[in-house]
């Protein structure tokens, strides 16, 4: 997969899977340290202690442990980034976190993470999704954080009885993220 | 900067123009969204027919995403169901043919039979 985002698609299904009902994706993008930091956090059906390493095991997750083919390939990204994926879960909270070095020659771009959130709620618009993007640079004065921020139960509050998976209101969310991304990038 | 105050005004848009075309009983479009259809361009193939369905204003199809269909080699998968139940899978979708379900299979009926799974399997 050639962006991040296409890898966030994949991971967060997982937490679908296990019939979260609440997935949180935080973006940080740390300027200052250089470091790249993913965290996708549900309220899903955790995973058993036991069964914690074979989720980076290719051959031994086919699905029925919640973990696909994505999470160990992502584990090895992590690594080739100079960066770490750590799993954490407890019956009702599973994290993930994956770390990369932002200046590390196997990085790759962020790519249409609008794309990728409009996915995940066309996917199940009766999941609550947050997605916070944060950036931490260094002005000659001081640090600086720039945050943008989605979440579909203030969507859902301006739309009433319009559904969050109608075409024109997904195209709206594509727009909006967009919109903020590029701001974020420019760093205003 | 947009804002959510847009949506209201979307929504009053979207009031006036529901009409009962608004039920969703139409075709269903279901784009397969595993880690395989995803590293093939599903989630473009998905966002090519949502703007399709948009722009053509299918207000009574329903897009939905499933996950792996199992038939990794021809990803991406997009499986088309009719208003009869009846289930159509196309094969190694991209953006162009996707718009072409769109138009041709959803819109007019008319099934694609070459761009069908069943003709990749052999």
């Amino acid at each position: 997969m050639n962006d991040l985002s296409l890898w966030i698609l994949d991971l967060a299904q997982n937490s679908y899977d296990a019939h979260a009902k609440d997935v949180r994706i935080f973006i940080t993008e740390d300027f200052i340290e250089n470091q790249w930091m993913l965290e996708i956090i549900d309220d899903g059906d955790g995973i058993t202690e036991e069964d914690l390493p074979k989720v980076f095991d290719p051959f031994f997750s086919k699905k029925q442990k919640r973990f696909g083919l994505g999470l160990p390939l992502f584990s090895d990204l992590c690594k080739e980034c100079e960066g770490l994926l750590t799993l954490k879960s407890s019956s009702k909270k599973t994290i993930l976190q994956g770390i990369m070095n932002l200046q590390s020659v196997n990085m790759l771009d962020l790519g249409k993470i609008e794309e990728t959130i409009t996915a995940l709620i066309c996917m199940n618009p009766m999941v609550e999704l947050y997605y916070e993007h944060k950036t931490i640079r260094k002005t000659s004065l001081e640090t600086k954080v720039n945050t943008f921020t989605l979440d579909t139960k203030e969507i859902r509050k301006e739309l009433k009885e319009l559904s969050i998976q109608s075409f024109v209101v997904l195209s709206w969310i594509k727009k909006y993220i967009k919109n903020g991304i590029e701001e974020l990038k420019e760093g205003l | 900067m947009k804002s959510l105050e847009e949506l209201k005004k979307i929504r009053e848009e979207e009031k006036k123009k529901m009409t009962l075309r608004d039920i969703k009983d139409g075709y269903q479009i279901v784009v397969s969204m595993g880690t395989t259809g995803i590293a093939h361009g599903a989630r473009d193939v998905l966002h090519a027919i949502v703007d399709e369905v948009d722009k053509k204003d299918l207000r009574d199809v329903t897009v939905t995403i499933s996950g792996c269909m199992k038939e990794c080699p021809f990803e991406p998968l997009v499986k088309v169901i009719d208003t009869k139940g009846n289930e159509f899978m196309y094969g190694k979708v991209d953006t162009k043919n996707a718009k072409k379900i769109v138009d041709e299979h959803v819109m007019n009926h008319q099934v694609i039979k070459e761009m069908l799974l069943e003709n990749y399997e052999g």
